[in-house]
C-alpha cells in the first residue's frame, strides 16, 4: 500500500534538504568549476591554439553531452549524499512513508539539475569576462547555443517532431528508471553508477547475443517501418515503469545490512 | 504490543541462523533488560523490532502491524539508539528543528531537562561532540521523543563513569507514563537498577523470559559459607564468600537480584 501525505512530504523534503545542505553546496562548486574549465578550455587560445572563438561549437556539443549525462544518470545520485549505514538508518527509520522518503531522493537529481543550470550560467559568465579579459572575441556560450538549436532553423518537413520528442523522453525515462534500480539495488551510494552502467553494458551483450534483431533500440517486428518507433516506444515505457516500481520495491526492502546488493 | 511470532533470521553469508523459530511478547509500561553472550543476537533482535532488518520467516509485529513495513504510523512510536551511529553536521537546535515535526508527542521540556542532567547546554554542534557526548545528545532526544517503544543497544558504552549514573537518573525519571524501554546491554551493574524484565538469549533461542518480581519471589541472592550449601542452585566464589542463588523459602524476605550471577546461572543451565 502506498501511503503519501503532503503535508508530512514537506517535512521529509524539509528534513533531506537540510541534512544535504552541503552535499549540494559541494556539488554546485564541483559541478561549477568543472564548467568553468570545460569552457576555458574550449574558448581560450589553449583549444586548437588558433583564437577564442574557434571552440564555441564544440564547446555547445559538450556542454550538450554533459546536459544529456546529467539527466540520463541522474537518478543515481539518490543516495549520493549518505555517507554510510547510519545516515541509511536514520532516513529508513524517520517516520514517513516509504513512497515519501523514495521520492524525495529520487527528487534529488532534479535539485542537482537546478544547480548544474545555475553553474552553466555562472561558468558561462566567467568565460566571457576572462575572455574579454585577455583580449579574445567573447562570446556567450549560451548565445552560440541558442542560433544552433533555433527552432525556426530546422526544416520541420523532414522531421516527425512528436516522434523525436516522445522516442527522447521515453529513452531518458529508461535511462533513468534503470540507474534508479541501480541506485536501490547496489548499496554502494558512491559507485552505484558505474556498477549499474557494468550491468547495463553486461545486459546488452546478452540482449544482442539473445535477440540478434532487438538493437539501436528499436525491435524488428515486421516490415512496415511507421510501426517501429512506436513498437520500440512502448517496450521501453513499459520496462521503464517496471524498473521504477522494481527500484521503489528494493527501497521498501532495505536493511540495515552491509551487503553489496539490497536484496 | 511487541509481538514477535516464530521468526528465523540469518545474516547473508553465515551458516548459522541467528533465530530460529524464535517467539516472544513485550507489554507495555515495562523496562527490559536484553541480556546474552556475543553472539546472540541481541542487536539484531532490536533491528528487527525497529524494522530495520526483516525475517526470513515468522513476523514482529507492534500493535498488530508488521513493523518491516515501516509505516509512518509505527515509526512513530518506535525510537531505537544504536550502539554506533552518526548526527549530521549541524546544530543541535536545527537537528531538533527538523526531526521533532515527525514526532507529535515530542517534549522539549523533556530534552532541555535530559541535557541539563547530563550537564550539556542546547546550544552544541553535534558535529563538535565526542561520542560519549554524541550518545548523551541523542538519548536525550530519543527520551524527549515520548515514543511508546525506546529501544537502547549498549546505551552505557562510551559513557564515563559518572555520565552512567547520571544515565540511571535520566532514565528512572524520564521513563514515565506507558512507555517501553528495551536495554540490550553486556554492562549489567550499569542498568541493574533500572530493570523491571529480565530477557537472557542465547543462540537462536530465549533462555530467560521473567519479571524481576517473579524471580526474587522464586530466588533468593546472597553470599554463604561452604557450610550452608545444600540446597544451593547456582554458586560462584567471591571475596565475600560464596555467591549463590537457592530458592527463596515462604518466610523469608526478598533479596535483590544479583544480574550477573543470575545471568551465568542461566547460561549454564542452573536455572
Amino acid at each position: 500500500m502506498i501511503q503519501f501525505n503532503i503535508h508530512r512530504f514537506r517535512k521529509v523534503a524539509r528534513w533531506s534538504l537540510t541534512n544535504d545542505k552541503s552535499f549540494y553546496m559541494r556539488m554546485f562548486l564541483q559541478m561549477f568549476v568543472v564548467l568553468t574549465l570545460t569552457f576555458l578550455f574550449f574558448t581560450t587560445s589553449f583549444y586548437w591554439l588558433k583564437g577564442a572563438d574557434t571552440g564555441y561549437k564544440p564547446c555547445c556539443v559538450v556542454v550538450v553531452m554533459m546536459l544529456l549525462v546529467q539527466i540520463a544518470m541522474g537518478p543515481s545520485m539518490m543516495f549520493y549524499s549518505m555517507k554510510g549505514k547510519y545516515d541509511k538508518q536514520a532516513l529508513l527509520l524517520l517516520p514517513a512513508s516509504n513512497f515519501e522518503k523514495y521520492l524525495m531522493r529520487y527528487a534529488t537529481w532534479i535539485f542537482l539539475f537546478g544547480l548544474w543550470v545555475i553553474g552553466y550560467f555562472g561558468a558561462d559568465l566567467v568565460q566571457y569576462v576572462i575572455n574579454w579579459l585577455i583580449g579574445n572575441n567573447p562570446q556567450f556560450v549560451t548565445a552560440v547555443f541558442a542560433s544552433h538549436i533555433n527552432p525556426f532553423s530546422i526544416n520541420l518537413e523532414y522531421v516527425d517532431l512528436v516522434k523525436v520528442v516522445c522516442t527522447m523522453i521515453i529513452a531518458f525515462a529508461w535511462y533513468q528508471s534503470c540507474f534508479a534500480l541501480g541506485a536501490t539495488f547496489f548499496r554502494s551510494t558512491r559507485y552505484s553508477w558505474i556498477l549499474t552502467i557494468l550491468a547495463l553494458i553486461f545486459l546488452s551483450m546478452v540482449q544482442a547475443w539473445l535477440f540478434p534483431n532487438f538493437s539501436s533500440g528499436r525491435i524488428v517486428i515486421d516490415s512496415n517501418a511507421t510501426m517501429k518507433p512506436y513498437t520500440s516506444n512502448a517496450v521501453y515505457g513499459i520496462w521503464a515503469i517496471l524498473n521504477y516500481w522494481l527500484s521503489y520495491k528494493l527501497f521498501c526492502r532495505t536493511q540495515n545490512i552491509g551487503k553489496f546488493v539490497n536484496l | 504490543m511487541i509481538e514477535v511470532n516464530n521468526i528465523s533470521f540469518k545474516y547473508a553469508g553465515q551458516k548459522g541462523l541467528v533465530f530460529d523459530d524464535f517467539s516472544l511478547k513485550l507489554k507495555q509500561d515495562n523496562i527490559y533488560g536484553l541480556l546474552g553472550k556475543n553472539g546472540t543476537g541481541k542487536s539484531t533482535l532490536l533491528y528487527l523490532i525497529a524494522g530495520l532488518l526483516r525475517p526470513k520467516k515468522g513476523t514482529v509485529s507492534f500493535d498488530g502491524v508488521e513493523t518491516k513495513l515501516r509505516r509512518p504510523e509505527t515509526l512513530q512510536d518506535i525510537f531505537i539508539v544504536p550502539e554506533e551511529f552518526d548526527l549530521p553536521a549541524m546544530s543541535l537546535d536545527e537537528y531538533v528543528k527538523i526531526n521533532r515535526p515527525f514526532y507529535p508527542l515530542f517534549s522539549t521540556a523533556v530534552l532541555e531537562g535530559c541535557l541539563k542532567d547530563f550537564e550539556l547546554t542546547s546550544d552544541l554542534k553535534l558535529n563538535a561532540l565526542s561520542m560519549g557526548q554524541k550518545k548523551k545528545v541523542f538519548m536525550s532526544f530519543a527520551l524527549a521523543t515520548n515514543t511508546k517503544v525506546l529501544l537502547m543497544d549498549e546505551p552505557t558504552n562510551g559513557l564515563d563513569i559518572p555520565s552512567k549514573s547520571l544515565f540511571r537518573k535520566v532514565v528512572a525519571q524520564y521513563m514515565s507514563g506507558d512507555r517501553t524501554l528495551i536495554i540490550s546491554t553486556h554492562q549489567v551493574h550499569d542498568v541493574e537498577s533500572l530493570l523491571d524484565h529480565i530477557l537472557i538469549l542465547s543462540p537462536q533461542k530465549l533462555l530467560l523470559d521473567a519479571s524481576l518480581a517473579d524471580i526474587q519471589e522464586k530466588f533468593t541472592f546472597e553470599y554463604r559459607t561452604p557450610a550452608e550449601m545444600d540446597d544451593v542452585l547456582y554458586a560462584e566464589p567471591s571475596l565475600q564468600g560464596n555467591a549463590v542463588i537457592a530458592p527463596r523459602k515462604e518466610d523469608s524476605t526478598g533479596t535483590q537480584v544479583n544480574l550477573e550471577l543470575l545471568f551465568n546461572a542461566v547460561n549454564e543451565g542452573k536455572i
